[in-house]
């Protein structure tokens, strides 16, 4: 393989915003969970 | 069991393995075999990801780890997500774009052929040897509760696997676990709702996780820097995000089921739907054990929940003492039952002295209860020191059997054997794939045909079943084999993961010095457990560090001398 089949170009698509977001939502709630819970 | 539950466990399990090889019957070359043609939808990929992580254990242990600890444990899966998205962004478009039947098949074209095989050896004898146990776990769990024979339930198990795996490969694997992943949320969705039916009238969810909070159950989030703990927000992040890069990006279990992607795009949103879900449904599979924690606040549970265990100490000299730790252990259920019904009561006057009074009676129970539980452990140690004392596996197998409804414990027992059935069949898969193209094919200097190598990668994939079906037959005479596993997994995953990084990241480094790198790393790292330089948890991070600084060295050493050399 030569260097070029490697130079990926990293692209940012929507869906990872998505998996980021609702991830951090996922931990609020968690933490709200637990404080309310406690 | 009652005749319905073998029914139902039995024709849900006759059903996974007569679909999948029908479905898939009649592949005619290595690609269809092996990327499952190239036409698996995203949603099927996303499922089979999960499928393969989630094993038997997971649904047995991750409930008991709720009862006993809380839900901290969530933590640990908190850097998946990133993981995903790095290698949706890194890993699958170079996979994709050189049409790769195996991770370590880019390592040849990035550095040479020794490095692939190297990688390909060290995968070999880690997910080897994890298949074996894949199969021997919940098969030691449901001997002991059910009293099944051992080794017949491994070869039930494993045989089951090999039929659909070796007959419809990628495919089979990906279409089975669609089938396993939906019966396994149907099974655990049915156990949580029927916990929530079977508490006391007055206790409703929301008292119910009021419960579990009272008795530090709902701790799920610790930012603290305290390396003591084990599972925090911190490691689940760094440790966490590390482990998931490893095993998702370059572990061929793994790897396998995104590449028989129809195009990138479905295979990353694949990955995607992993990272979307991954951390709902172990909060989920926590929170049932949590509601099995507040159902047993009402109900009778045993002082040790293994029941090989009580028999070892109750066959003992300690009988007698085992038996009034039994009847304190019964006398504290019967106090802690009204505590919590006046715990109960109080939430509902919303009296806040007398609710706090109420919990602090609670905690105090629980910390008694603890600690006799532990005097318990302790005493059949004494009893037969080989014994398992850490009951946590067998907690919500006690429950399902004890408590569940005719129909329903053959549903979950289908449930537990669906995991370790998806899982086995991707490490199988896997390891057939492997040495049938990285090690078999790659040094046959003789020219063969595509039906040739189709044969070969089935020969191996059933040659690796009866392995771990042999390895999981002889997994009991070894007292910690799942933490030897552990360890050989951590000792190779770091300095894996560095190669791939370094194939990815670092393109001034050449095969040679990757090579030496590696081979010296897994030297180092071999040495440094056995030192007991750090927990073998630690390794990982350690391992592939090691073989990226190594490689730069040994890379800039030698461009140097073919500098000076030109001179």
């Amino acid at each position: 393989m030569s260097k070029d089949d490697l130079n990926n170009k990293f692209e940012w698509k929507r869906e990872y915003s998505l998996v980021l977001f609702l991830n951090t939502i996922y931990i609020l709630v968690f933490y709200f969970i637990m404080i309310f819970n406690n | 069991m009652a005749y319905l539950d073998w029914i139902i466990l039995g024709s849900t399990l006759l059903f996974i393995v007569v679909y999948g090889v029908w479905k898939t019957r009649g592949s005619q070359n290595v690609d269809d075999y092996v990327r499952g043609g190239d036409h698996v939808k995203w949603w099927t990929i996303g499922l089979s990801v999960m499928a393969t992580q989630a094993s038997a254990i997971t649904f047995l242990s991750t409930p008991g780890q709720a009862f006993h600890d809380g839900m901290g444990f969530v933590q640990f899966y908190f850097g998946l997500p990133l993981a995903m998205i790095v290698i949706c962004m890194v890993f699958i478009p170079i996979y994709k774009k050189l049409r790769v039947f195996t991770a370590y098949e880019m390592l040849e074209d990035r550095f040479d052929t020794k490095t692939r095989s190297l990688t390909a050896i060290l995968f070999l004898i880690q997910r080897g040897l994890s298949a074996g146990i894949t199969i021997f776990a919940p098969s030691i769990i449901l001997s002991a509760v059910l009293g099944w024979d051992l080794k017949t339930l491994n070869v039930i198990i494993g045989a089951l696997v090999i039929i659909y795996t070796v007959s419809g490969g990628t495919q089979a694997v990906s279409v089975t676990q669609k089938q396993q992943m939906f019966i396994i949320m149907v099974g655990m969705f049915f156990a949580f709702f029927y916990i929530l039916g079977a508490l006391p009238t007055d206790v409703t969810f929301e008292k119910a996780l009021k419960i579990a909070g009272a008795n530090n159950k709902l701790n799920i989030l610790d930012f603290s820097f305290d390396t003591n703990n084990r599972y925090t927000f911190w490691s689940g992040i760094t440790g966490g995000f590390f482990l998931a890069l490893a095993y998702f990006g370059t572990d061929q279990s793994q790897v396998q089921r995104y590449l028989s992607g129809k195009s990138v795009r479905e295979s990353q949103l694949g990955l995607v739907f992993n990272g979307l879900l991954k951390i709902p449904m172990q909060f989920f599979i926590l929170l049932v054990g949590v509601m099995v924690f507040v159902f047993y606040q009402y109900n009778a549970s045993p002082l040790n929940f293994n029941p090989a265990a009580t028999q070892a100490v109750m066959g003992s000299q300690y009988a007698d003492e085992f038996m009034d730790m039994e009847k304190e252990h019964k006398k504290l259920e019967m106090k802690k039952r009204m505590a919590q019904h006046s715990f109960s009561a109080a939430l509902e006057l919303k009296e806040y002295n007398a609710i706090q009074q109420a919990e602090q009676n609670i905690i105090k129970i629980n910390q008694l209860e603890n600690e006799s539980r532990i005097a318990a452990r302790e005493l059949i140690s004494k009893a037969n020191p080989d014994a398992e004392t850490n009951d946590k596996d067998y907690v919500f197998i006690h429950f399902i059997l004890n408590n569940l409804p005719v129909g329903l414990i053959g549903l979950l027992l289908a449930v537990i054997l669906s995991a370790a059935m998806s899982s086995t069949s991707s490490e199988l898969n896997a390891l057939g794939t492997i040495t049938a193209l990285d090690l078999y094919k790659r040094h046959n200097k003789k020219e063969q045909n595509e039906r040739h190598y189709l044969r070969a990668t089935k020969g191996f994939t059933l040659l690796w079943g009866i392995v771990a079906i042999a390895i999981a037959n002889v997994a009991n005479l070894f007292d910690n084999l799942i933490q030897l596993v552990n360890i050989i997994g951590s000792i190779f995953y770091g300095n894996v993961l560095g190669i791939f990084l370094l194939a990815f990241f670092f393109k001034f480094v050449r095969g040679n010095a990757v090579f030496i790198a590696a081979i010296i790393t897994q030297i180092i790292v071999i040495v440094g457990y056995r030192l007991d330089w750090m927990s073998y948890l630690w390794l990982n991070a350690f391992g592939c560090l090691l073989v990226i600084l190594l490689a730069m060295i040994i890379q800039s050493i030698s461009n140097m001398s073919g500098k000076q050399a030109g001179k």
